[in-house]
């Protein structure tokens, strides 16, 4: 279900010069929920069809759902709160929003400061969603992640489906079951959600920038897909659904491939290296190499080549921020700008991120603020 | 009138009651001579297991049955099951290791082992005979649970021990704590080869302590804490006492030391800080004392808030340490409202009965639901807290 759902972006060969960034950070998917109108269209025919067109495909599909669920919107919230007022204590739900709240301020801060720029319904709904993700993912990566079996990740999956249909299990699938009713948003990136985790079960080394692509999105462009609902696109947006969406994915991609850049060193003491093994090689690099942990001239010219491909997913996700809704602008902007600057630490570090961790210091992080609040303040503007 | 007990009565319960009792010490004997046995096995398997020899299931096995075979009528079928059984286990031991997901090699390692254990437990703890074809019963739906069993709990899934009898579900508790005894013992056992074997290749001894947590130091800005630097911690906390005890009684007043700004003397601080020249004709014994008190309440405070600071980062962070999240069916009430639509057509003025309820399916009434990141171990980081996990220290 998950592989019918990936649409490819780009086509290859622009990917290429995209995708030259990625770090994989499995244990820390990006909860950002950034929307940038990303234009990777025109995509050339390929006869195989690449991890980009799959994604973009999921993409597409996405936008198309959010077209339909505009006419049928009225009618599935009234069937909706039908179903679940016998299920929910209002009292409870607010502990239960509480509760995301507390989870998310407790493992991701600077996102939590990110999410108080935001109005006080949207910022709920991110923590709900950020809460299910992170659970997700500490099924596989946290610390009792050996008792998890294949099984476990489909019952996962059947609580997933039971809670968009308004029959949540627990208090925390509660929060989102009804940021679900509240707000137009998809299953179908959650599931793709679950399918990454079964990936990484059996995945520690990616062949090429595609299938690395693959997992990105599955983990982190899954993310960006998910709050473009939330977020909620300008009414006065002239530029297309799925270029937002776009951007919301391309956001997602740039976020998870910094953290993977920035996470090689931790990575490699776990065993796991989130660098296309074709281009390691093609710079003379290996796995070797990586877990010994030096930095060299080679490891240099790799990592300037990576994040180059970073910053171009970063830019094109910069071009859909602003045909947000108006409200939203300012912590989608601010967050991008702050992950931004990491990959601006990995180079001061001289690209060591085997033993130096890229820190963006807590002044430059309050200094972006305005800057971001003021581009949040250019409306959207002529979209080619 | 009705609750006068006559004679006759009294004689006729005094008699069931009789002989209800003395079923029940009869059954005590020999539940006591099966204690007995099941000591005398628990001892012959800790003897095996001294003598180094590999807690094999053909030797629990042996040991098993050779105790319990007096006692059974059908002891062949449960030779021949037994045999089979560990042959199976001998078979699945060696396959183990070829499997290559992990996740696959713990869940059919559960089942082997319960299958194992469950059914010995059994022979052992029932000696009469009609309770066998009950717990080869139980065998083998354990089994067939066990098969099926997965960590993440979902609407269905309570129900998975449902279908029991209370019987075997007390046997299924007792074989499976049983074995949850018998790993740990193993556990501590190759944890002292692991800390043999790895002295003998010489690893350095900081590898092994990565299971367990750092120490974290209590007071704030401070190294953590290892045994090795608890020395270091003594000697520097010793020596600044001293040091501090030597400053104020020999050097101070050696050097005519006067700690108020420009050399002044008490009762000039006192005085040039504006406050109350009561202040200066304080005892100095008393002063000293305020003074060592208020830093002593205060650096236990520190301490204190560091403790809770530190055992709240050690709770899960999703249930709060509870292990449970409020089930979301019957919003943490444990039941459900059994809604039935009342038609108020051909409705005469009859009041309406109070709505029937019955138990939530999600929780079985208990109103909440295992938290699935701490797996209901309410701790951040789940592990067995246990004496047995490091035996050398």
């Amino acid at each position: 279900m998950a592989g019918v759902l990936l649409w490819v972006v780009s086509p290859k060969g622009n990917a290429t010069a995209l995708l030259s960034l990625i770090p994989r950070s499995v244990n820390k998917p990006k909860k950002r929920s950034f929307k940038r109108v990303s234009a990777i269209s025109g995509a050339v025919a390929n006869p195989v069809r690449s991890s980009e067109q799959r994604v973009y495909d999921v993409v597409l599909k996405q936008a198309a759902l959010v077209k339909e669920q505009r006419g049928r919107k009225a009618l599935d919230l009234e069937k909706r709160s039908e179903k679940t007022d016998g299920f929910t204590d209002w009292d409870l739900l607010n502990e239960a929003y509480d509760r995301c709240g507390e989870v998310c301020a407790e493992y991701a801060k600077t996102f939590y400061l990110g999410t108080l720029l935001m109005t006080p319904e949207r910022r709920r709904a991110v923590w709900a969603i950020y809460v299910w993700c992170r659970r997700t993912d500490e099924l596989v990566d946290g610390p009792n992640a050996s008792h998890i079996t294949p099984r476990a990740l489909d019952r996962w999956e059947k609580r997933l489906d039971d809670l968009f249909e308004g029959r949540p299990y627990d208090m925390l699938d509660a929060a989102l079951s009804d940021t679900v009713s509240k707000y137009p948003v998809d299953i179908q990136p959650f599931k793709d959600m679950i399918e990454g985790m079964r990936l990484d079960l059996k995945k520690s080394r990616y062949m090429n920038f595609d299938e690395l692509y693959l997992y990105c999105y599955y983990v982190a462009g899954t993310v960006g897909l998910m709050s473009v609902p939330v977020m909620g696109i300008a009414p006065e947006s002239k530029a297309s659904v799925e270029s937002v969406y776009n951007s919301a994915l391309a956001l997602g991609i740039a976020n998870q491939l910094t953290n993977i850049l920035r996470d090689v060193g931790e990575d490699a003491r776990r065993g796991r290296v989130y660098l296309p093994q074709d281009e390691l090689a093609r710079f003379g690099l290996s796995d070797d190499d990586i877990f010994r942990g030096q930095v060299t001239d080679r490891w240099r010219n790799f990592m300037k080549d990576q994040i180059k491909r970073a910053r171009m997913f970063f830019d094109e996700a910069e071009k859909g921020v602003p045909e947000l809704n108006p409200a939203s602008r300012w912590p989608v902007w601010a967050s991008l700008l702050l992950y931004r600057q990491i990959l601006d630490a990995i180079e001061e570090n001289d690209y060591n991120n085997f033993n130096k961790r890229a820190y963006v210091g807590k002044v430059k992080k309050f200094a972006s603020l305005p800057v971001a609040y003021g581009r949040a303040l250019m409306g959207t503007s002529k979209f080619i | 009138m009705n609750l006068g007990l006559n004679d006759r009565h009294l004689r006729q319960s005094t008699t069931v009651g009789v002989s209800v009792f003395s079923l029940l010490i009869g059954f005590e004997a020999c539940s006591g001579k099966n204690r007995g046995q099941i000591q005398t096995q628990g001892v012959e398997m800790k003897r095996l297991m001294k003598s180094g020899t590999e807690l094999s299931p053909s030797t629990i096995v042996d040991g098993g049955f050779q105790r319990c075979h007096r006692r059974t009528r059908r002891f062949d079928l449960f030779e021949s099951r037994m045999v089979s059984l560990s042959r199976v286990l001998a078979v699945s031991y060696t396959v183990k290791p070829s499997i290559p997901c992990k996740t696959c090699y713990l869940s059919s390692r559960f089942v082997q082992k319960s299958k194992l254990n469950s059914k010995w437990r059994s022979m052992a703890t029932e000696p009469d005979s009609s309770s066998f074809a009950p717990s080869i019963d139980s065998d083998y739906s354990a089994d067939k649970i066990t098969a099926g069993f997965c960590i993440i709990e979902g609407p269905e899934t309570v129900q998975d021990f449902a279908n029991m009898e209370l019987q075997e579900i007390q046997d299924n508790i007792r074989s499976r704590r049983s074995k949850i005894f018998l790993q740990m013992e193993e556990v501590r056992r190759l944890r002292i080869q692991q800390r043999i074997k790895s002295a003998e290749l010489g690893i350095l001894k900081e590898e092994q302590e990565n299971e367990l947590p750092n120490f974290p130091s209590f007071i704030p800005f401070l190294p953590p804490l290892t045994s090795a630097n608890l020395k270091v911690y003594y000697a520097t906390c010793y020596s600044l006492i001293a040091g501090i005890i030597l400053f104020g009684g020999l050097i101070a007043p050696t050097l005519e030391l006067k700690l108020g700004l420009g050399g002044t003397s008490y009762a000039d601080f006192i005085s040039s800080m504006h406050l109350p020249m009561q202040l200066s004709e304080v005892d100095p014994i008393v002063a000293s004392f305020s003074g060592g008190a208020v830093g002593v309440i205060s650096a236990l405070m520190v301490v204190e808030i560091n403790n809770v600071k530190q055992q709240e980062h050690k709770r899960c962070k999703y249930c709060l340490g509870t292990g449970y999240l409020a089930c979301a069916r019957c919003s943490n009430t444990g039941s459900l409202v059994l809604i039935e639509p009342v038609s108020t057509v051909h409705g005469r003025d009859l009041p309406l009965s109070t709505p029937k309820t019955e138990r939530c399916s999600n929780c079985s009434g208990s109103g909440k639901v295992m938290c699935p990141t701490c797996l209901c171990t309410g701790m951040a980081m789940a592990s067995e807290h246990d004496p047995r996990i490091d035996p050398f220290d």
